[in-house]
């Protein structure tokens, strides 16, 4: 695990200093993560003065609710997004085998490609209004709440990372197929963007039962609002990890039909 | 037929894309499913009938307006193959544009049999009364929006020759047009002063103009505005893009070629 966690690192730091190197990659990116947040934060604010709130959520809820979901949709994009495009960039070009070959777990290689110091710098700013929000509207979640609510955030995004994965997965057998990775993200971020609350009737069963992306910002952020729901919590956790499971043994799967493209 | 076989060499590629087009939309019609409380309930002037009819246009409008000519722009750019263009007899934005409808062309037949399955799930949902003698007001002002979205989008790739990196500029604009156009939401649901700054910008003329005429809710004045906006944006970036490209291509230095 120590070994892992030192290459991990180490690829991180090169990371960063690849982005700093290109420093105008790296502002270019800022803006168009900003952009595309400050959309959809405004978005979610309009639809949510529109009937006073969103399915019981007020216009306060909402504001530390947009804070973890901008969290958690760049970290998504942060730790997965660049590693998942390369993936299939690395089976289609042959590069695969070179994975296959090095001694460490196949599945970690193709996972540690972390991408953008930008949606790093993104993430941090939904950070920052969470906090905001705790502090202005006088939550006072404590330290168990807030450590619950970061378990329940990388459930989310373990979930997240395994649904990439699996949808990945498609390169073995499809040309071509990398923006299977962008819809992926655009359902999971899409689905992510507003409380469990506001599904109803069918969306609700396949968004809470089927695949509880709804659930993946709703439950961290109850937690911080002092509304925890205990089930939809370990519904999350749990579902986490049977699909992180069934993530990992359809990848080592798919290995096994994996002939190269000449390398 | 260049256009067409290229497009279904990959045909896994393109449902994905189409999923992923139809993504927002759909979830904008679950999400104010929970908002619209009431059957009666009219926020705006749209009842949530009128609001599903509107994110099915949105798809619908979207097939024949939306292009990506920036990506294939900065492609040639950086890879040197804009040289192939100049040296050739015909225009680049002729070339690219006919490109273009060739491919919408096709795009249509494609989203058909999903389009044909959305309004029939939908069916009990939204109401379409679009009276005949407002055809001939449609098709022009989707022409003209085609021709907008083209060109805006045309002269963001022509920014490839003066940077190296343009990837910040073109998600900025795209925010800026989804948000402007009223693609995410309604541009009726906007505060009074962003409907005011909106009203300057040409990202309604896109999208929420022809659809507002495709729901018949636009009046003589209405339309005399929307046309004449968008006329006078078409003008401002055919200026635009003939300006980049003279100022362009004297730094261009088509690397590789």
């Amino acid at each position: 695990m120590a070994k892992y966690l030192n290459i991990y690192l180490h690829i991180l730091k090169l990371s960063f200093m690849r982005d700093l190197t290109y420093r105008t990659g790296f502002y270019s990116g800022l803006v168009a993560a900003a952009s595309q947040g400050v959309a959809q934060a405004a978005a979610i604010l309009l639809i949510g003065s529109l009937n006073d709130g969103v399915a019981g959520w007020t216009q306060a809820d909402l504001i530390l609710f947009i804070g973890v979901q901008q969290l958690f949709v760049y970290l998504l994009f942060f730790l997965f997004y660049r590693s998942m495009a390369w993936f299939h960039h690395d089976i289609f070009s042959g590069n695969f085998d070179y994975i296959l070959t090095k001694p460490l777990d196949p599945q970690f290689m193709v996972s540690i490609r972390p991408g953008g110091l930008h949606n790093l710098v993104s993430a941090l700013a939904g950070f920052f209004l969470i906090t905001w929000a705790v502090i202005h509207f006088g939550l006072r979640p404590n330290a168990v709440q807030v450590l619950i609510a970061v378990f329940l955030l990388a459930c989310g995004l373990l979930l997240s990372y395994s649904l990439l994965l699996m949808a990945s997965l498609l390169a073995f057998k499809f040309e071509r197929v990398e923006n299977i990775i962008d819809l992926v993200i655009d359902w999971t971020t899409g689905v992510s963007r507003f409380p469990l609350q506001a599904y109803q009737n069918v969306a609700r069963v396949v968004f809470l039962f089927l695949l509880p992306l709804a659930l993946i910002t709703t439950t961290p952020a109850q937690i911080l609002l002092n509304r925890l729901n205990l089930s939809t919590a370990l519904q999350l956790i749990l579902i986490s990890l049977g699909v992180g499971g069934v993530a990992r043994r359809l990848f080592y799967l798919a290995i096994r039909s994996y002939t190269s493209a000449s390398s | 037929m260049i256009k067409w076989q290229q497009a279904t060499t990959h045909r896994l590629r393109l449902l994905v894309w189409i999923l992923v087009d139809i993504a927002t939309p759909m979830l904008m019609i679950i999400i104010f499913s929970s908002i619209y409380t009431h059957p009666d309930l009219v926020i705006r002037g749209y009842s949530y009938s009128s609001l599903v009819t509107y994110y099915l246009l949105t798809v619908v409008i979207g097939i024949f307006i939306e292009t990506h000519v920036d990506e294939d722009l900065e492609e040639l750019i950086r890879s040197g193959d804009l040289a192939n263009y100049l040296l050739k007899p015909i225009s680049l934005i002729a070339a690219r544009f006919v490109n273009e409808i060739a491919w919408k062309a096709f795009k249509f037949l494609l989203y058909l049999p999903l389009l044909v399955l959305l309004f029939g799930v939908l069916k009990d949902k939204f109401t379409f009364n679009l009276p005949l003698r407002m055809l001939p007001v449609l098709i022009p002002s989707l022409l003209l929006a085609s021709l907008l979205f083209f060109l805006i989008r045309y002269c963001l790739g022509l920014l490839s020759l003066f940077f190296t990196d343009v990837h910040g500029l073109s998600n900025l604009q795209s925010a800026l047009i989804r948000f402007g156009s009223g693609q995410l939401i309604p541009i009726a649901f906007f505060p009074d002063l962003l409907q005011t700054i909106n009203r300057w910008l040409p990202f309604q003329y896109l999208l929420a103009f022809p659809i507002a005429i495709a729901q018949n809710q636009t009046r003589s004045s209405d339309l005399l505005w929307g046309f004449a906006g968008q006329v006078f944006y078409v003008s401002v970036f055919l200026w635009l893009q003939s300006w980049l490209i003279k100022k362009g291509l004297r730094q261009f230095e088509a690397v590789g070629r």
